[in-house]
């Protein structure tokens, strides 16, 4: 895959997961019940104690992630597919830890929390793959 | 002559190939060098928010209601998981966990009109087996009620734990919520609590409160079983919510003496 398809395949991800965290961020500060699939698990997950991190909800700092990958990708610079690779990485990891947490803890499963985990799993492997592959137009362009 | 200016093309073009492949090279180590950084650091960053969250996970809101719960039980004798007098011609039995929803209805729309218009009496003893259905942290819950009871304040502590409860299964019943319940809880030794409930004795009183709860074919919480002092009490049922059912049974067996 090129550069540029790499590219364009992270904005669509990042965009979609600034929606689904922003509908969490929302439904958290409105505190009303999230759309959700599984029965009651979204509410008890975005209820538990660990939807908050030091007063912070979980799902604000998602969509921070997000907004942030998302201006990497629009930014220039080499160093931004680095940045992109390493908010992601950070997203990734700890999606993975919050899934277990509702795995495993929690015993509620909330669709849009998988959706998120999913989406920032990809975009982190798309991350690093536009990271380690040579960008040969970059170059053709700078050189 | 033409074959020196071949050989001088072809040792330049050589030479440039050579130095593309060096570059290469370096842009490759250094592309490398950048992602080990970026996963060094995304791990470090993923640790901090993993500790972050579970330490958040203990501090919780503040605790509230401890006056509440010392007025409701305030000047009732208490032995262990028993509330009220010996003589009392009734005995109700409640087998709860601690982190069930409809205990914790129970515990605020039923126990104080029991308490206040029963138990006061001296017409009624409670008695609570607190045991653990719903989960790991019901198992916490009934334990720190035990260690309560150990200091004869196992009511109160319930009555504030359900008043501070959160929702079922999330992770928020820890030993630590358990410690902050029991320093809201008026006239609780927490230090003594604290050993109590990562104790042998409480262990062996959680033991004894499941096998009594199967014993009687407790299969959901709350379970509530009234009888005549001295006699096999019996599942009270309810169909609906409030005191009502459960005064209506303690009332008949009232009038049956």
């Amino acid at each position: 895959m090129s550069d540029r398809r790499l590219r364009a395949a992270m904005v669509v991800l990042a965009v979609a997961g600034t929606g689904v965290a922003a509908y969490l961020t929302w439904v958290h500060y409105a505190d009303v019940s999230p759309i959700c699939a599984t029965g009651g698990g979204c509410e008890t997950v975005q209820k538990s104690s660990y939807s908050e991190i030091a007063g912070v909800p979980v799902a604000l700092l998602g969509l921070g992630g997000y907004v942030a990958i998302l201006a990497t990708l629009f930014l220039p610079g080499e160093a931004t597919r680095l940045w992109a690779a390493a908010l992601a990485l950070v997203g990734a990891g700890f999606s993975a830890y919050l899934t277990y947490l509702e795995l495993f803890v929690i015993d509620a499963i909330c669709q849009w929390c998988v959706a998120s985990a999913v989406i920032m799993a990809v975009l982190a492997a798309l991350a690093v793959a536009r990271l380690l592959r040579a960008p040969p137009e970059l170059e053709a362009a700078a050189g | 002559m033409s074959s020196r200016v071949e050989q001088k093309v072809a040792a330049r073009a050589q030479r440039e190939a050579f130095v593309r492949d060096q570059e290469a090279r370096e842009r490759r180590r250094r592309t490398l060098i950048q992602l080990g950084i970026a996963l060094a650091a995304a791990a470090a960053i993923v640790i901090v928010l993993i500790v972050m969250s579970q330490a958040g996970d203990d501090t919780g809101g503040p605790i509230e209601g401890g006056a509440e719960s010392a007025e409701l039980f305030a000047g009732i004798p208490q032995e262990g998981r028993f509330l009220g007098p010996r003589d009392a011609p009734v005995a109700l039995v409640e087998f709860a966990d601690l982190q069930c929803p409809a205990c914790q209805q129970y515990s605020a729309d039923v126990v104080p009109a029991l308490v206040n218009d029963y138990v006061r009496e001296d017409r009624l003893r409670m008695e609570l087996w607190p045991i653990a259905i719903l989960g790991p942290d019901s198992e916490v819950g009934a334990r720190a009620t035990l260690a309560a009871g150990r200091q004869d304040k196992m009511w109160e502590y319930a009555d504030l734990l359900y008043r501070n409860q959160g929702i079922e299964n999330t992770g928020y019943l820890t030993e630590s919520f358990a410690r902050d319940v029991a320093a809201a809880a008026p006239g609780l030794d927490v230090e003594r609590f604290t050993r109590d409930l990562g104790s042998a004795a409480v262990e062996r009183d959680l033991a004894r409160a499941q096998s009594t709860a199967q014993a009687r074919g407790v299969n959901g919480t709350p379970t509530v079983l009234v009888g005549r002092r001295g006699e096999s009490p019996q599942a009270v049922e309810v169909t609906a919510q409030g005191p009502d059912q459960y005064t209506g049974a303690i009332d008949r067996l009232l009038g049956q003496r």
